[in-house]
């Protein structure tokens, strides 16, 4: 303690002769005897608009997780909708030649055929309704010649 | 209510409790009054953070340290309405941030380093706001020293005082802690984070400047 007062007396012990500013800079009478019980105030007020403002942390969540489910659910319409309109888009572009040349209308018309033999034969456990590519599959798993199913009609 | 010691009781009081030796720490404002801290301080804090009467608690701790807040902003900052502003929301931030305050720390170094900064970033943000040049926001406070009528008359305070504007902020802040609040290097070096070397080499430079400054005028 003595060596810190040391120190200090031989860094300021020049202008130490000026003097102190105790009574330089002056408050307004009574702003000392105030100014805890202002900022006491302030504090209260401060602490009660919180209070207002706070929210039930179990509703915040709550609002949260709606939110994000409601994005979800409009994010998944929005692809629904858009896949739908591109699918709708596609078909409509195609013409009677560029589905020729793609070979899609042979598959329809094989899709035809095909539907009509298994109605004919009863529906051999195969839904008449599925894509064209499984029936192929099908065929190919049974080992059918789809030449025999022209001749038969 | 601050308790009021002599000077020679000043700075360091050696308390001897049952379990060990500790130091309390006292802090001095310009007004000479000597507040005995960290005990006292502490048991504030607790009562505060448990709740129990935290409010009359706080308004305790506030008339402990209001006048040295006051002052060290004041210093910095010049204008009384402006220093009422940053001294209410250093308290303020003070209070919401006691649930974070560690035990182990001293407040009366904890409440200094928030008025400094809230001090430096008032500054700031009236130099922002100027449309004058940063630098003449100092001359801009040099000459309120002489016109503002909650400031003496004193012809070489006042001298002092605008020879503590043309200094640097740092120099500036260091001096009025070192030479008004007569902080120990340590503690400053707490507050301000710099190390205790550069502080005295701080202090060195702005008394050679405000020397030269009462050379010229």
């Amino acid at each position: 303690v003595k060596r810190e007062d040391q120190n200090r007396n031989s860094d300021s012990g020049e202008l130490k002769e000026w003097g102190t500013d105790s009574n330089f800079f002056r408050v307004p009478d009574g702003y000392f005897e105030s100014l805890p019980s202002v900022i006491s105030n302030k504090i209260n007020k401060s602490d009660n608009t919180l209070k207002d403002n706070s929210v039930n942390p179990l509703i915040k969540w709550a609002v949260a997780a709606a939110v994000i489910l409601g994005i979800i659910a409009a994010g998944w319409i929005y692809f629904q909708k858009q896949s739908m309109e591109s699918q709708r888009q596609t078909a409509t572009v195609f013409t009677y030649d560029e589905l020729l040349s793609s070979g899609l209308i042979y598959e329809y018309e094989n899709r035809l055929l095909i539907e009509h033999y298994f109605s004919a034969a009863g529906n051999n456990g195969i839904q008449v309704s599925d894509s064209v590519r499984s029936l192929n599959n099908y065929l190919i798993d049974h080992d059918i010649d789809v030449e025999l199913i022209f001749n038969e009609l | 209510m601050p308790l009021t010691l002599s000077a020679k009781q000043n700075e360091f009081l050696t308390e001897k409790s049952e379990n060990n030796l500790h130091v309390v720490a006292a802090v001095t404002d310009s007004h000479n009054e000597v507040y005995l801290t960290d005990e006292s301080d502490h048991e504030l804090i607790r009562q505060i953070k448990s709740g129990n009467q935290a409010g009359k608690a706080f308004e305790s701790l506030v008339s402990r340290y209001q006048k040295m807040v006051y002052f060290h902003i004041r210093r910095m900052i010049i204008d009384h309405d402006d220093t009422n502003d940053v001294v209410q929301i250093t308290f303020i931030k003070a209070w919401k941030g006691l649930e974070n305050f560690r035990e182990d720390a001293r407040f009366y170094t904890w409440i200094y380093r928030i008025a400094t900064n809230e001090a430096l970033t008032f500054l700031k943000q009236k130099k922002r706001r100027s449309l004058i040049p940063m630098d003449d926001v100092e001359h801009q406070l040099a000459g309120q020293l002489e016109h503002d009528p909650l400031i003496s008359s004193n012809s070489l305070q006042l001298k002092l005082h605008q020879a503590i504007l043309t200094l640097p902020e740092k120099q500036r802040l260091v001096f009025h802690m070192r030479y008004f609040d007569e902080i120990k290097y340590e503690d400053m070096s707490q507050i301000l984070d710099t190390s205790v070397g550069a502080l005295k080499a701080s202090y060195h430079h702005a008394v050679n400047k405000i020397k030269s400054y009462f050379d010229k005028h």
